[in-house]
């Protein structure tokens, strides 16, 4: 056989082994004749398709052993082994190995430009799942960078590789000291980007031995230099970057065990300010020991002092105070700027620590001749200006006289809502309906489903074959093995309990109607695996099944009666009567048509009723009738409490609002209104409000399961509470508890959702204040409201136009919240009260609170007793 | 700096050339920040000189350069390391010194304006260019602190060549077109910004410090302070991807307030980009973010529809004549220098924008002359949908079916009295945010040419 002809044998069945005998074994004619011919037939069999290509890359080994072994420039060679479809390799070391003993012969100036090549040519960035790996071809450029001398260090990529590696040794010493390139690696580990990434991936899972430790320990033994490794950290500190691109090295520094006059004191001052907390940390305690041993200047210590009081943390606030406690006199003007910072702060505690510690150091003579006057003396009775009165008159004693600080003067500004997006004009054309259905997003978006939903079945009434058409491509690749072959695939939970699906059923009915009657027979059969069982979730569904059964029977309807026209899922009366008069008698789909009942207005123009009389069918009557009576009755929402059994009631058995004979409820309707024992599953909430817009408390009955639900997660569904005010009816006891547990979620953004939607009803003066007191009440004796959470969130909406509001709910819900005569308050009250201050100062509130007087008669400057106090005289 | 371009390459490959490394030597109080090949009054000049002096608040312009030169570095919806770090570009307007920068991931754009009041010196030049940003400059930025003035040199003087000892530096940074055209359009986006909020020093204090870090965010105005929603409200400024807004953090202890920017707030709800201004003693700190953390400001098409007008170019040309890098453009003044509508000079300044020629400074509410050191009108020249649109036309793929109804291809644009709209996918998705679609434009070219035909005929 012919050199050629056996190589191409060896890379399509035989094994590496035998490859590299082969390759061995051939001449210089033979290894050219394979050099001319391996590139085509590489391209050759990568133009055979996917499926060719896989292949490839399960045979990389070989071609990358064929290539390297006979490809002549070096230049060849490295672009050869970087090809995207040769890279990546198993056992990259073996491969690495493999190679190194093909290229052995090849002369010593072509094995370093092929070195350097493979060097430089490596590149950062790799899949998380196979970093630890290194970047691909990293074992082959390391191995012959060693065998040839050529220096890889300068190349980033190369550095993290290497630590990468050396992290998978666990902190294994003897391993490290013996590596031919740590003394060229260790100099670069601080400056290359990516390293961060493989310590701190060090630090996290080995945590038994690092490769920081052993680092340490070669400094230690006189392996590696100390002072490389110290200059090298103070140099990374200075780069900066994020917290866990700096841990590994404070570790480090910290492994060193570092004198005193090691520490580069300067550098650590002005890092204090930027750094991230882990060094700030670390600096701290390192400046604090060159302290002791007297190597700080004055000034550093001011600066450092006045930066760790601005610092957003607590701990390094606490660090400053700590450390100005210990101030000689002559520090006393730095210590004062400091200070002074210090007074802004909202934590009492620290405040008051402050204020003691400032009239403190001016007190010592020799501390007040040093200071008085000056810049730091000046700044304490300015920040003065804004403490609370009792402090303030102690700062004034010390310093001179302090005029408070003019109390904010409040802006009362309108509640800023939050409309909701425009409805999207109708699907006008073929080909924007199928580009939707094509981009349907996840999750639901209500508003992209019912316009859909209408187009589909307005144009299958006006030309069904373009419809079919225009909606195939996609049609194709959603359900190419119904097209191929048969039903039993889709047979599955899935096609008939979620929306996409159910959609992709409705093109299904469209295209194949006699396949999709198939599958709907074979998914009615009984089973035994899981139903939706909340009556919102089902009604959705059933809408969308009553489309595909319309569609697959053949008969088509001229439009849709449910689809919105307004963002809230409103329906204009006039529209709906309209659309029904398209209809010409025929009957509407019966959810369809319960679905528009429930988005009508709650007032109806009388003629819109009149009109609605000459309409024939028996929907057609029905809808008269209902207008005629106003509308719907309103369903009557009892908010039981969240704990069990119940989680909220909605009788269906209300009065009508007028007192008119009305036609009786749908059964779709009643079950809406019936919020049983059974919990919804929360899939779906993003539909509810558009559900029964004009039901908002109804809408909060069946919300009140999932909110208790996901309190602790990401997705609290606050956003649905959010959009459900926007609608209309009434707001009472459930709306009420729905907003307080938004208001009480960990996640900000779910807060800042609550906030929403109480400014909403706000800024309609829906707010029902006594319901928003008792359910806070409640809620907080459960345990299931924290009140500093629900500070937060008042304290967003008070200053946005919810001032009236805020303080009409806190009225309600402070005497439950106070503490009884002698109890310890809970925890959260004085940031809780504080947001009363505001909201009672921006609204002008007078009266009385009962039990505020006896918390605000307590001695103490505890942050509740001061805001107590404050509240009390506000009111008085 | 040059640009290479590789035939059959689609990115072209800017080359830094420093005749030595920006140094900065704190024990002598000298800062040298080197200058690549950049335009100055006097044309192109390999290694301007523009400024020499004292800087006067040296710990807080030396927090805004790390800043400006971190933004550059950044790829914020992915923090792997890229290796690519493209120089920062300074400008000298004569009153003030501009360093700006563009994230490597094109959503953020940063700019430190150091005013009058922080330069004590002379300028010795008008002009833009690159300055060299290198690690050792970094860390030593980091150490500046305390009130002794710096002396700063932009360009090389005597002073700096003396002290600082650099050696030549020469790079080559890949230059995506994409990069290129987002750092001009950012400048036009901006210049359809209005202030929303106004926030004190330690408001902006509280505000920054409390920002989530991902998400899309509108802050709405509440009182003195601003509240985020995740919907917008009117007044509100899109806040997309708050970690982006990480560069203000440091700069915090100086800020003396926070200023807010963006665009009337659109009605379909959907994400815009902003403007976030730290005001600092004798400085101004702004970072301009795209409408979404992974979506960067090129192809926001905002400046298709100036574009699209036949006369632009030539406006442009005219206009650009008079721009003699002031650092505030007048557009009432150019519309009588150069006997152009408002209209016209609006549509040249847009297309000088994307050029790269004119900044917008939202501060100032107001233009200013720079010379992006990029060839962005080669790049201008490709914007892909302006030439798909040029294409069509060509194509004679353009028919207008009755009055404000053309198919293009197979699509079909409508003009309506509230813009015009297209059936094409890409419209349906963006619904016009991202500006007109090639389809909209080449029905635009094809009725304006009808147009101007008409008015000649009359």
């Amino acid at each position: 056989m012919n050199p050629w002809r056996e190589v191409v044998h060896r890379i399509e069945v035989g094994d590496s082994v035998a490859m590299a005998r082969l390759l061995a074994s051939l001449n210089d004619l033979g290894r050219r004749a394979v050099a001319v011919q391996l590139p085509g037939y590489l391209s050759e069999r990568l133009g055979q398709g996917w499926d060719a290509r896989w292949e490839v890359e399960r045979q990389a080994a070989r071609f990358r052993m064929a290539g390297a072994a006979c490809l002549g420039g070096a230049a060849q060679v490295a672009s050869w082994l970087n090809r995207r479809e040769l890279r990546d390799v198993d056992g990259p070391r073996t491969d690495a190995e493999r190679i190194l003993s093909l290229i052995r012969n090849r002369p010593e100036e072509w094995r370093k430009d092929l070195a350097a090549r493979l060097v430089e040519r490596l590149r950062p960035g790799v899949a998380r799942w196979q970093r630890d790996q290194g970047p691909p071809g990293w074992d082959l450029a390391a191995g012959l960078a060693v065998e040839t001398g050529v220096d890889p260090s300068g190349s980033d990529a190369f550095v993290a590789g290497w630590v990468w590696r050396m992290a998978g040794m666990r902190g294994s010493t003897a391993v490290l000291r013996d590596d031919p390139l740590l003394d060229s690696m260790v100099p670069r580990i601080f400056e290359a980007d990516g390293v961060a990434e493989a310590l701190a991936w060090d630090q996290m899972w080995n945590s038994e031995r690092t490769l920081v430790d052993a680092l340490a320990e070669l400094a230690a033994e006189g392996r590696l230099k100390r002072d490389d490794l110290l200059r090298g950290c103070a140099g990374r500190f200075l780069v900066g970057g994020e917290p866990e691109e700096i841990a590994p090295f404070v570790a480090l520094w910290r492994a060193l065990h570092v004198e005193v006059t090691e520490v580069p004191a300067l550098d650590f001052v002005r890092l204090l300010p930027s750094s991230s907390s882990a060094f700030v940390q670390l600096a701290v305690e390192e400046l604090r020991r060159v302290d002791d041993a007297g190597g700080l200047s004055d000034e550093l210590f001011a600066e450092a002092v006045q930066a760790l009081a601005f610092r957003p943390e607590k701990k390094h606030v606490t660090s400053a105070l700590q450390w100005i406690a210990k101030a000689v006199p002559a520090r006393t003007d730095g210590a004062l700027t400091a200070l002074a910072l210090v007074f802004a702060q909202d934590t009492p505690a620290l405040r008051d620590r402050a204020v003691r510690l400032a009239v403190k150091l001016a007190s010592r003579p020799a501390a007040k001749s040093q200071a008085v006057d000056r810049a730091g003396w000046e700044a304490v009775r300015e920040a003065a200006a804004g403490l609370p009165d009792e402090l303030r008159e102690r700062v004034a004693a010390m310093f001179g006289e302090v005029e408070a600080a003019v109390e904010d003067v409040p802006v009362l500004s309108a509640p800023v809502v939050n409309a909701l997006a425009e409805l999207l004009p109708p699907i006008a054309s073929l080909e924007e309906l199928a580009h939707e259905v094509e981009s349907l997003r996840w999750p639901d978006e209500p508003e992209q489903f019912e316009r859909i939903l209408a187009a589909l079945v307005e144009m299958a009434h006006r030309d069904r074959g373009s419809l079919a058409e225009a909606l195939r491509p996609w049609f194709e690749r959603m359900w190419q093995p119904m097209v191929e072959t048969e039903v039993e695939s889709y047979v599955h939970d899935y096609y008939e309990y979620y929306t996409h699906p159910l959609l992709a059923r409705c093109v299904l009915a469209v295209i194949m109607p006699s396949s999709s009657r198939k599958l709907t027979a074979a998914l009615d059969q009984p089973k035994v695996s899981y139903a939706p069982s909340g009556a919102t979730e089902l009604f959705v569904l059933r809408r969308i099944r009553e489309i595909v059964t319309l569609l697959e029977s053949g008969a088509t309807l001229p439009v849709l009666l449910a689809t919105p026209t307004a963002p809230t899922g409103h329906l204009d009366p006039e529209t709906l009567v309209a659309r029904m008069e398209r209809l010409e008698g025929a009957e509407p789909l019966p959810a369809d048509f319960a679905q528009a009942l429930l988005r009508l207005p709650r007032r109806i123009d009388p003629v819109i009723a009149e009109r609605a009389g000459k309409l024939r069918s028996e929907a057609g009557r029905n809808l008269a009738a209902w207008l005629r009576a106003g509308g719907l009755p309103d369903p009557v929402a009892t908010d039981r409490g969240i704990t069990p059994p119940r989680i909220g009631t909605v009788g269906g058995d209300a009065a009508p609002r007028q007192e008119t004979t009305a036609p009786e409820l749908p059964e779709d309707i009643r079950r809406l209104w019936t919020v049983g024992h059974m919990p919804a599953y929360a899939r779906d909430t993003m539909w509810w409000p558009s559900l029964m817009p004009s039901h908002r408390e109804a809408v909060a009955a069946w919300l009140m399961h999932p909110l208790r639900e996901s309190m602790s997660s990401r997705n609290g569904h606050i956003e649905v509470v959010a959009r459900l005010v926007h609608g209309d009816g009434p707001v009472g006891a459930v709306t009420a508890a729905a907003i307080t547990i938004g208001m009480g979620h960990r996640a900000p953004a779910q807060r800042a959702a609550a906030a929403d939607a109480l400014i909403t009803l706000a800024s309609r003066d829906e707010v029902p204040a006594a319901d928003f007191g008792s359910a806070i009440g409640r809620l907080v004796s459960e345990d299931l409201v924290k009140l500093n959470r629900l500070a937060s969130a008042l304290e967003e909406a008070t200053p946005a136009g919810a001032h009236a509001a805020v303080w009409a709910i806190l009225a309600e819900a402070l005497p439950s919240l106070l503490p009884a005569p002698g109890a310890v308050p809970r925890a959260g009250l004085g940031q809780l009260l504080a947001i009363a201050v505001k909201a009672a100062v921006l609204t002008g509130a007078r009266g009385d609170i009962p039990g505020l007087a006896d918390l605000a008669a307590r001695k103490g400057t505890s942050r509740v007793a001061e805001e107590a106090r404050r509240l009390h005289r506000q009111l008085a | 700096m040059t640009i290479i371009t590789v035939p059959g390459m689609a990115d072209a490959v800017v080359a830094y050339s420093y005749a030595r490394s920006s140094g900065l030597d704190l024990a002598a109080g000298q800062l040298g920040l080197s200058t690549s090949g950049g335009m100055t009054r006097q044309g192109l000049v390999a290694h301007p000189h523009f400024f020499s002096g004292l800087l006067t608040r040296p710990a807080c312009a030396a927090s805004g350069l790390l800043g400006v030169a971190d933004v550059a570095r950044a790829r914020y919806y992915d923090a792997r390391p890229t290796g690519i770090v493209r120089d920062p570009v300074v400008t000298c307007n004569g009153d003030r010194l501009r360093f700006e920068s563009f994230s490597a991931c094109g959503g953020v754009y940063a700019r430190l304006d150091v005013l009058q009041e922080a330069l004590d010196g002379d300028v010795v030049e008008l002009g833009t260019t690159n300055v060299d940003v290198n690690n050792p400059l970094r860390q030593a930025l980091a150490r500046v602190g305390g009130g002794d003035p710096l002396h700063l040199a932009v360009g090389a003087d005597e002073l700096v060549a003396t002290t600082l000892d650099g050696a030549v530096v020469e790079k080559k940074v890949p230059l995506p077109e994409r990069w290129v055209r987002g750092f001009a359009e950012v400048q036009v986006i901006a210049s359809g910004f209005d202030l929303r909020a106004e926030l004190t020093g330690p408001e902006a204090v509280r505000f920054l410090r409390g920002l989530p870090k991902r998400g899309v965010f509108w802050a709405v105005p509440a009182g003195r302070m601003l509240r985020l929603s995740a919907r917008p409200a009117a007044g509100a400024v899109c806040l997309p991807g708050p970690d982006r807004l990480a560069t203000l953090l440091p700069l915090l202890r100086f800020a003396t307030g926070l200023k807010a920017y963006g665009p009337a707030v659109p009605s379909n709800g959907l994400p815009v980009a902003s403007a976030w201004e730290l005001e600092l003693p004798g400085m101004r700190y702004v970072l301009t973010l795209s409408p979404e953390p992974k979506r960067g400001f090129s192809g926001e098409g905002a400046v298709l529809d100036d574009l699209s007008t036949d006369h632009a170019a030539a406006d442009a040309d005219l206009v650009g004549v008079l721009l003699a890098f002031e650092p505030r453009l007048d557009a009432d003044l150019l519309a009588e220098e150069s006997g152009l509508s408002r209209d016209r000079v609006r549509a040249a300044l847009t297309q000088l924008g994307t050029a790269g020629r004119v900044g917008y400074d939202v501060a100032e509410a107001a233009h200013f002359h720079r010379e992006l050191p990029y060839d962005a009108g080669r790049v201008l020249a490709m914007n892909p949908r302006l030439k798909a649109a040029v294409e069509l036309v060509a194509r004679g793929a353009v028919r207008f079916t009755g009055p404000g109804v053309a198919e293009v291809g197979e699509r079909r644009v409508r003009f309506t009295a509230d813009g015009p709209t297209c059936s094409c996918p890409w419209w349906a998705d963006y619904r016009g945010t991202r500006g007109p679609c090639k389809h909209v434009l080449a029905a635009q070219r094809v009725r304006n040419e009808a147009l101007d035909v008409t008015e000649v005929a009359v």
